[in-house]
């Protein structure tokens, strides 16, 4: 497995850094079995994975359920030991460290920077707890306020920072609706003042109008306070406007990352192009678009198919492809922003990406 | 329920004011709430409210001493309260007639008749046998009784046992250890059902196969063999408290392994829950997740897990008394009294010295009630 040598984030530009860099990132969990659960197989779930999180972007992770989105964005952050890789993070001024390297304190400190949203507002808040413990327990745990006043006032700040009445602080979550909820849980995420913050899935929970909102919301945050988002998500059309960057994976591994507008109007990778196929689309004028179907299901973690793991359910697949593990390299024409692609033919196939209407032209 | 509805229902703004009460309201609160909405929970926790008065004032409650016989009135039927006399006068306060024996000359069965020229009137907080309650404080005021305390004849609400003995006293006493055995045996399960289980869930790995094992296996035994088998090995001997204790011990034994298993299985999902995972991102340590988020996630549970329990471990003692293998007289249980009842002689012609079996259905239908009641309210934040 070799390192890659390409640039994973956007061209060249000298003032971008990388605020997280994931090197070669693999998680396999062992598949037991039997009375002395002896191991008899690996679910390959994250396999070889590496890419830069620029300081400031949104970089989305999108793909099919079980793909490994999720597992990806819980190895960044250590609640899943990584079998293998780097998590390289460097904040301002400060050497890289590698997350995957540190003790526990060291950890815990780290940990203050990278925060994370859950998908689903309803379990992610204990019940049990009021906003001003739910919001604070961060704070208080990581020593962060004096005293409860000043506690009280830090959670009043969060509390208007994502538009909640700060008066509510002594109520329960079960007094509030999903996204308000989801915005208890961005308070909550934001009170340590972090760099980096992991979304997974952080609008698929909700009603379609509150994930606007949501969404809005999370922008808006991230230009006051120069957050950074790893998005993990699903929904082509969340991503589209939510994140800067995209990067598409498919069983473990990244098949295709490039700027969003790039990736959305001239894929590189069939998987993409059958992602984008499937996504629905609101506008009648281009309803007849043709779609692709997959056929099968999405390929199995545990028994990965040879070559590269895409192939039975490619219509454009070859014998190359059922033998060769294409490798992830910029496809990019000269001077363009960097557009990697995992697929033998990225640079021979026409795909066909989202159809841009004319006023969809005008307002890009 | 309707109050939760109504706010999750309404997708409002944070300022529009709603009920501030179910907003500002802890768990407890919110359980309370659900637990009042469930009436036969509610009627039955009353019950047991009564049985447990009962047991502390068993003393005062019990209208005589529960060792004293008196042999002429041996198997006496239960008394037919009166509010008008012979000539039809009615008066507010009820009174009994005397009973009279008569033998019959060809059976040898007895039978009581009642004699209306002698008639006494009842009252509350009357004086009659004297008793320590507590062992501390001498008294002999009793609840209800006769207002002339009369050492020769009785107010035999419930009947007379084989030795005269008044029943409805025994009974009163007999909740001293009948609905006792039941909390002190899920209390004792209850500590070792949550820590053996919470070691297992947490732990996980070959402790929690061990534990899982053993479990299995001891459920794996018939209980009442197990019991039986238990008792007889206690020495006759023994002091009433140490027996007692012995007993609680014997039925906690398969009672903890119910509940640490539901302990296990919770601190294993709630382990998966979000909120859990989100802490130990947060940096909180260990205890502070197991004290802060998941005991008190899963406490509700597992104390209407234990309120189901109860009857159990009544039945257990019941019926370990029934058969002679638990207590023995003359310690007072329902199942003690209940042996009286094996004969079928006694049976045919003196049906009251069932009636503790009575007061064993109706213990514990309430903590079934209660018990469901607690379950249904326990998650005040599930589907309603």
């Amino acid at each position: 497995m070799t390192a890659p040598t390409i640039p994973l984030g956007k061209a060249g530009n000298s003032n971008e850094r990388a605020i997280i860099s994931v090197r070669n990132l693999v998680k396999y969990f062992p598949i037991e079995a039997g009375f002395l659960r002896r191991q008899v197989g690996l679910v390959k779930a994250v396999d070889d994975v590496s890419f830069d999180l620029i300081e400031g972007e949104t970089l989305a992770l999108v793909g099919e359920s079980g793909c490994g989105k999720t597992t990806t964005s819980r190895c960044v952050i250590q609640a899943l030991k990584p079998t293998a890789g780097q998590v390289l993070f460097q904040m301002d001024g400060t050497p890289a460290v590698d997350l995957t390297q540190l003790d526990k304190k060291a950890l815990k400190v780290a940990r203050r920077n990278i925060r994370m949203i859950y998908q689903d507002p309803y379990s992610s808040l204990n019940p049990r707890m009021t906003l001003l413990q739910i919001i604070g327990e961060p704070l208080v745990i990581n020593r962060a306020v004096k005293g409860r006043a000043e506690l009280e006032e830090r959670v009043a700040e969060l509390l208007r920072m994502v538009r909640l009445d700060p008066g509510a602080m002594n109520r329960y979550p079960h007094a509030f609706s999903g996204g308000q909820r989801q915005r208890i849980a961005i308070a909550r995420a934001l009170s340590l003042s972090p760099k980096v913050v992991i979304a997974d899935e952080a609008v698929s929970a909700l009603d379609v109008s509150v994930q606007a909102q949501i969404l809005n919301l999370l922008k808006e945050l991230q230009k006051e306070l120069g957050l950074t988002y790893l998005f993990v998500a699903h929904n082509l059309a969340v991503v589209k406007y939510a994140a800067d960057r995209v990067a598409v994976m498919y069983a473990g591994k990244i098949v295709e990352t490039a700027e969003t507008e790039a990736l959305y109007i001239t894929p590189k990778h069939p998987y993409t192009e059958a992602l984008l196929s499937a996504a629905p689309n609101p506008d009648p004028d281009t309803r007849n678009r043709p779609r692709i179907v997959l056929t099968g299901d999405v390929a199995d973690a545990g028994n990965l198919p040879s070559g590269c793991a895409f192939h039975p359910r490619c219509q454009y697949a070859q014998d190359r492809c059922r033998q060769e593990t294409p490798e992830l390299v910029n496809v990019a024409n000269a001077g363009e922003p960097a557009h990697l692609s995992a697929c033998h033919f990225a640079k021979e196939l026409e795909l066909v990406g989202i159809v841009v209407t004319a006023a969809e032209a005008r307002n890009v | 329920m309707s109050k939760v509805i109504e706010i999750q229902a309404t997708e409002s703004g944070p300022d529009i004011p709603l009920d501030q009460k179910v907003q500002v309201a802890s768990q407890w609160q919110l359980i309370r709430w659900r637990f009042l909405q469930h009436k036969l929970a509610v009627v039955s926790l009353f019950v047991l409210g009564l049985f447990y008065f009962a047991v502390i004032f068993a003393e005062f409650v019990a209208p005589y001493d529960p060792e004293i016989f008196i042999a002429r009135l041996t198997l006496a039927p239960p008394h037919t309260i009166h509010f008008t006399d012979a000539e039809g006068n009615f008066t507010i306060r009820p009174f009994i007639y005397r009973q009279v024996k008569t033998l019959d000359k060809v059976t040898y069965i007895a039978s009581y008749t009642e004699d209306a020229t002698v008639a006494y009137p009842l009252g509350l907080f009357v004086h009659g046998d004297p008793y320590k309650l507590w062992g501390l404080f001498e008294s002999d005021i009793h609840l209800f009784g006769m207002v002339e305390h009369d050492e020769e004849t009785r107010f035999s609400l419930l009947g007379q046992d084989t030795y005269g003995r008044d029943l409805f006293s025994r009974i009163v006493y007999g909740t001293r250890i009948s609905l006792t055995i039941g909390l002190v045996g899920v209390a004792m399960s209850f500590i070792l059902g949550v820590t053996i289980g919470g070691l297992s869930g947490y732990l996980g790995g070959r402790v929690d196969l061990i534990i899982q094992r053993v479990i299995e296996s001891l459920r794996a035994i018939p209980t009442l063999p197990l019991w039986m088998g238990l008792s007889v090995a206690l020495p006759p001997n023994w002091p009433l408290l140490k027996t007692y204790f012995a007993i609680v011990i014997i039925l906690s034994i398969v009672g903890w392994t119910t509940i640490a298993r539901e302990v296990r299985g919770r601190f294993l999902s709630l382990r998966e829950e979000d909120f859990v995972g989100a802490a130990e991102l947060d940096g909180a340590s260990n205890l502070r997740i197991i004290f802060r988020y998941l005991l008190p996630s899963f406490m509700s549970f597992v104390i209407a897990r234990l309120t189901l329990a109860i009857p159990g471990m009544i039945l257990g003692e019941t019926a370990l008394s029934f058969i002679g293998l638990g207590l023995q007289p003359p310690a007072i249980s329902w199942g003690v009294l209940l042996r009286d009842a094996q004969a079928i002689r006694v049976l045919a012609l003196s049906p009251w010295i069932l009636l503790p079996a009575v007061f064993v259905v109706i213990s514990i239908l309430a903590f079934n009630f209660v018990g469901d009641g607690l379950r249904d309210a326990a998650d005040p934040y599930g589907s309603v």
